[in-house]
């Protein structure tokens, strides 16, 4: 026993050893106080802005104006899109010239280790300055004080850049500008333009058109709608989220503030109206038999092989359909908004949003050189090369687009509205409902109203899980 | 005054201490220290991307048994994957040995490598073969069942919920089987020859063989192979993941994927920490019941 004693009393020595040999942690860095955003950033003089060396974040300029990097900076730029390399460079070599003397370090990640990524990063102390971030990440980045404060940077030239105000209200949070976004990403229905032509069919302007279009396709052998899901049922789930808003818009509830802000939790039946409605759908087979087990890239192939008729996809899948299209079947293909039901005086797309964009990380050295990197990613030269060259839907009102469904898309966006924008994490809350529906889906003992309650169940605990 | 010099005992004993040092310091940095942390961090609200934290005392504890339906859903997945897995990777180990152990050495040779492959294939690799084996359209199973005219039983194997779990089982066993078998083997060799030879020169056919010496002359290894395996199921992460991701929905969502979601989605580290004590816990729990249930009575 007193062999094991004298054993780990050394080892602890030697660990406490090398634990005093590491970099001082940050201030109350280990004690268990309340966590503040921001608490452990001590003031810090202005001119310590343009100090390369300065061990703190530098304090940002109290008005708004053009924002110029500062001298020597060093910027981390973290991002997520090895397939769009050529316009990352692009946009490099523009922010670069802009901003002459700015250095900028590159890291790619997969998007989907990109969370982990940053959780890494924030920990190690070695953070990002500016990275990748989905909209629905800013208020959870923004509570525990990971994202920097853009406000004071972004001046009304720069706003008026935006296809809308909703583009920069989704980076923002507690009233201040946290991140910008860079695409859209929304799901919209692409069907075969040859096919359609060829038996004569056309695009549905109801809800219900689309019903007797599926059936029709249903009996010539097709797949109706290629929708990938897997695991959590991701585009069958986007079609009831359409379906859904129809139903909200009908009953009123659209402009509702706990709904806008992903708050509302009883629906009194209107969501389970449209869980019923798209699981009927499911069930005749408008999705085919294995859309819960189709990925992305299998669901393209569907549609591009021709056992689909149409296709649910992101937009920004549109550069890897061309792609298949020109290698394989070569048919034209086209798009047309997911249509209302024939009650409605119009249809809703709040799903139209800027998904995609980038955060700066608030313990930077250099804010200014962060917000000078956006300013130029946010112009027009920049945003023309993502939206022509990598066909992205761009949130800028500069940019005009050459691709015809590409710019179809656009339009469609200009018919969005209402988005939902929480206010709390959502964490992992898409997910949740998501497979809840698609156990809704495959059970044949769930009942749309036992789904319902399940959904706002989920919606509540996120709520009190955000809000702890 | 001469000091006395230290006795060669002591200065043997010194030397050892110091020589320990590496592997103490290298397990109590990288072991005794991240499971000290993780138990303490599992009080506390840490998102695990800042220093800040708070103590929440057993607040993310009562949530888990509480209020996380979701968990304990994948406990069950968990549960049920771990019995039938279990039960049919050790039948199938076991019947696969005693093939290979009656074969000619050649054979035995080429069987046991053979059997084993799968044990080193990366998981990557191995859900890539699986779910073009399962693909509906033009997968294998899909493909020979229409073949012999059983449309009516092809299906969307990973994406039917009734089916989802099997596929999954059934890609584990084809993985770990071979691992199975290769302990059986082993064990199956400690047999002295003589006795197998005495046993056959009194009458016993293949079937007394297996019954009266195979199966009570391996319960160590069966022992070892069950707590391997039921452990390695409740841990289970890797082939659910990269076969099924979970789905359908959340039919074949394991533990694992519900701790990575809260700590990687959610910001939860410290209750995703939380949920990986409570899972160890009942590893450790298995483990120590099956010890129980297995060992002969009046052994020790």
């Amino acid at each position: 026993m007193f062999k094991k004693i004298v054993a780990l009393f050394m080892a602890f020595v030697l660990v406490f050893a090398m634990t005093a040999c590491a970099k001082t942690a940050a201030p109350g860095a280990s004690e268990p106080a309340a966590a503040t955003p921001g608490a452990d950033t001590p003031d810090t003089d202005p001119t310590d802005a343009n100090d390369p060396d300065a061990d703190t974040p530098a304090t940002q300029p109290a008005a708004a104006g053009k924002p110029v990097a500062e001298e020597g900076a060093k910027l981390h730029f973290m991002h997520i899109y090895p397939e769009h390399a050529n316009a990352i460079d692009k946009s490099l070599e523009i922010i670069k010239r802009d901003n002459p003397g700015l250095e900028i370090n590159v890291s790619v990640v997969p998007w989907n280790e990109a969370t982990k990524s940053i959780q890494t990063a924030a920990a190690t102390d070695e953070m990002y300055d500016i990275f990748f971030q989905w909209s629905s990440q800013v208020p959870g980045y923004n509570d525990i004080g990971l994202l920097l404060d853009l406000t004071p940077y972004v001046d009304d030239e720069w706003k008026s850049w935006y296809i809308s105000d909703a583009a920069l209200q989704e980076y923002s949070d507690d009233g201040k500008i946290v991140g910008m976004p860079l695409r859209g990403t929304a799901v919209f229905l692409i069907y075969n333009k040859t096919l359609f032509d060829e038996k004569g069919w056309k695009t549905p302007t109801s809800q219900e058109e689309l019903e007797t279009l599926c059936d029709t396709i249903l009996g010539e052998g097709l797949i109706p709608i290629s929708a990938p899901g897997k695991p959590n049922g991701f585009q069958v789930e986007s079609i009831r989220g359409r379906v859904f808003d129809n139903i909200v818009y009908m009953n009123g509830l659209i402009d509702d503030p706990e709904r806008l802000t992903n708050r509302k939790t009883e629906w009194n039946g209107l969501y389970a109206e449209s869980a019923e409605l798209v699981k009927g759908w499911y069930k005749k087979g408008y999705f085919g038999q294995n859309a819960f087990g189709l990925e992305r890239e299998e669901g393209q192939t569907v549609f591009m092989t021709g056992s689909a008729a149409m296709l649910l996809c992101n937009n920004n899948e549109l550069i890897a359909l061309r792609e298949l299209n020109a290698a394989a079947n070569n048919f034209e293909f086209g798009t047309f908004p997911f249509p209302k039901p024939a009650a409605a005086d119009r249809g809703m797309f709040t799903a139209a949003g800027f998904g995609d964009g980038w955060g700066a990380w608030s313990g930077t050295k250099y804010p200014a050189a962060c917000a000078a990197f956006f300013r130029s990613l946010a112009g027009e030269e920049a945003m023309t090369i993502w939206a022509n060259e990598e066909l992205c839907l761009v949130p800028s009102n500069q940019v005009e687009y050459a691709d015809q469904v590409q710019g179809d898309f656009a339009a469609q966006y200009a018919d969005g509205g209402y988005k939902v924008v929480a206010n709390y994490n959502t964490g992992n809350m898409g997910d949740l409902t998501g497979q809840a529906f698609v156990d809704y889906c495959l059970s044949d003992t769930m009942t749309a109203d036992e789904f319902e309650t399940q959904v706002e169940g989920i919606v509540a605990r996120t709520i009190a899980d955000a809000e702890e | 005054m001469l000091r006395k010099p230290m006795k060669l005992d002591t200065q043997r004993k010194i030397l050892g201490y110091f020589f320990l040092i590496p592997i103490v310091v290298l397990l109590t940095v990288f072991m005794f220290y991240p499971i000290v942390k993780s138990v303490v961090m599992s009080f506390t609200n840490w998102s695990g991307m800042t220093d800040n934290w708070k103590w929440v005392g057993f607040k993310n504890y009562i949530r888990i048994f509480t209020d996380m339906p979701e968990y304990w859903n994948a406990m069950k997945v968990n549960v049920v994957y771990a019995l039938i897995a279990t039960a049919v990777q050790l039948t199938l180990g076991f019947i696969m040995a005693v093939m290979v152990i009656g074969m000619r050495p050649r054979w035995q040779n080429f069987y046991k490598i053979a059997l084993y492959l799968p044990v080193i294939i990366p998981a990557a690799a191995i859900s890539v073969m699986w779910r073009y084996i399962y693909t509906p359209e033009y997968g294998l199973i899909n493909q020979f069942l229409r073949a012999v005219g059983l449309d009516s039983l092809c299906r969307a194997w990973t994406a039917d919920p009734s089916t989802a779990l099997g596929a999954v089982i059934v890609t584990n066993t084809w993985r770990y089987a071979g691992f199975t078998m290769v302990l059986y083997y082993v064990a199956m060799l400690d047999i002295p020859k003589d006795v197998m030879e005495s046993a056959q020169i009194d009458g016993a056919n293949r079937w007394h063989q297996i019954r009266y010496f195979y199966l009570p002359l391996t319960r160590g290894t069966t022992e070892i192979n069950l707590i391997l395996t039921i452990t390695g199921c409740l841990r289970a992460f890797d082939i659910f993941y990269l076969l099924t991701a979970g789905g359908p929905g959340t039919s074949t969502k394991v533990v694992s994927m519900w701790i990575m979601e809260t700590a990687f989605q959610s910001y939860k580290y410290g209750r995703a920490l939380a949920m990986s004590i409570v899972l160890f816990l009942i590893v450790v729990l298995t483990m120590a019941v099956s010890r129980i249930i297995l060992t002969p009575r009046g052994k020790e």
